[in-house]
């Protein structure tokens, strides 16, 4: 793994927010390489192990992951900030949660206040869901198809250029006939609890 | 109409918060108990795709952690044992002499190993169904989906080459790919199926890569097939990511 290509705080974000996982997982390697040492230090010198710091770090990706996908995203300071202050908040809260601490010693002056809720989001995310991966469920077009509308919050329209429906009215038809056959399927589903 | 169809962008729309209109409507509507199920059945899909997207991401981060880690060692060490640089040049002969072995062991098994590449492309390839256009519907898209999917593939072609002039497309670019490899052209299938893959379509890349390695198998390049194998080996969501893992272990 040679991370040498610099790239800036806004390729960063580009790289980040394309739909395509080399692309990601490049801005991830540049990343590691850049700022992983730093947020090592900080939990090590607030009471963490290394293997507390590796998994803060990869927690502190997965936000900044989720943000950078959001509409609205706008990196208003530096991106080894943004992620320092992202690690900064998540082993702070983990720490006040274990009672081990009541405040942090910082490793470096910089970080900006973010008012996130990254730990809530974390935790959801892990958490087993009710409907047993209702995603495991679906088949063929529809996972793709679902995924578009309901996760990626594409247009219709979009969605059939993408699947290459004749037109918009196909995948509503689709989408439709897909929720349906899911919500059979979860319902006749014996591990499915209401 | 059921009810759910009658209400389905109106249940959208809340979900998404994107109209308080809709959600008057729901919340006047007497079939409120069967619409807010529907509403929360929504959300739990909605909170699966994410929940599936931070399993799938952690993963990938694990390997990229461990890399970074790796190389981080490595780098020390290298610093250590900068004395021992004598060591280095019996290592490079070392390497030097086994890729020389392995490239001639390479070509005698290539030579007998044709036969067995046309087994695999023979056990594994299947074309990819055409669904692109409703039952009943009678246009250009419904006439190229019936001579494709009754095996018409010359014809097909002709058809989706208008049709990728007009919109140079993903899905076209497949069904051309895969209709090329059924003529016996898996060259010019794999111009298709890499102009996919230069595309961002997140839903055609995997099909790609695999019809890609399909493509090798067909001409005999075992080792470029294994490359684009181990693309899709990547995440278990992959299409035709427990055909890759087996095809691998084949191989």
């Amino acid at each position: 793994m040679k991370a040498t290509i610099n790239y800036t705080d806004n390729e960063l974000v580009k790289l980040l927010g394309s739909p395509k996982v080399v692309d990601q997982d490049l801005a991830f390697k540049k990343l590691y390489f850049d700022n992983f040492k730093i947020v090592k230090s900080l939990v090590l010198k607030n009471n963490g192990s290394e293997d507390d710091a590796k998994d803060i770090f990869q927690d502190a990706l997965i936000v900044l992951h989720r943000n950078v996908r959001k509409s609205d995203f706008e990196l208003s300071c530096k991106m080894s900030t943004y992620i320092y202050s992202i690690a900064r908040n998540l082993w702070y809260k983990k720490l006040r949660s274990s009672s081990k601490l009541d405040s942090l010693e910082d490793i470096q002056k910089e970080y900006v206040d973010l008012d996130e809720n990254s730990h809530e989001f974390l935790e959801k995310a892990e958490r087993s869901k009710m409907l047993n991966n209702m995603i495991d469920l679906l088949k063929g077009d529809c996972k793709a198809i679902l995924k578009f509308y309901y996760y990626e919050r594409m247009k219709m329209v979009e969605i059939a250029k993408e699947m290459g429906y004749s037109n918009e009215q196909v995948a509503k038809n689709k989408k439709s006939n897909c929720l349906k056959k899911l919500r059979s399927q979860v319902i006749s589903n014996p591990n499915f609890q209401r | 109409m059921n009810n759910l169809e009658k209400y389905d962008q109106e249940i959208d729309d809340v979900l998404f918060g994107s109209d308080n209109n809709s959600k008057e409507i729901l919340q006047s509507s007497e079939l409120q108990d069967e619409l807010k199920s529907e509403l929360n059945f929504r959300k739990n899909l909605v909170e699966d795709f994410e929940s599936k997207e931070v399993q799938e991401l952690r993963a990938r981060l694990t390997v990229i952690q461990d890399e970074y880690l790796n190389e981080e060692q490595t780098q020390v060490e290298d610093k250590d044992e900068s004395v021992g640089s004598n060591n280095w040049t019996k290592i490079l002969g070392i390497i030097f002499g086994l890729v020389i072995l392995s490239s001639i062991a390479y070509y005698v098994l290539q030579s007998t190993g044709e036969e067995t590449n046309q087994n695999y492309y023979a056990s594994y390839y299947e074309p990819l169904k055409m669904e692109v256009s409703e039952r009943g519907e009678e246009d250009n898209l419904s006439s190229i989906q019936e001579l494709y999917n009754t095996k018409n593939y010359k014809p097909a072609i002709s058809k989706l080459d208008e049709l990728i002039k007009e919109d140079d497309n993903s899905v076209w670019r497949i069904y051309r790919g895969i209709s090329l490899l059924e003529i016996d052209k898996p060259e010019a299938a794999l111009s298709d199926f890499e102009k996919v893959n230069q595309s961002k379509s997140v839903l055609w890349n995997d099909q790609a890569i695999w019809y890609t390695a399909m493509a090798y198998l067909k001409i005999g390049n075992t080792a470029a097939a294994k490359t684009a194998l181990q693309k899709l080996t990547s995440s278990s969501d992959s299409d035709h990511y427990k055909d890759a893992i087996e095809l691998l272990k084949e191989i």
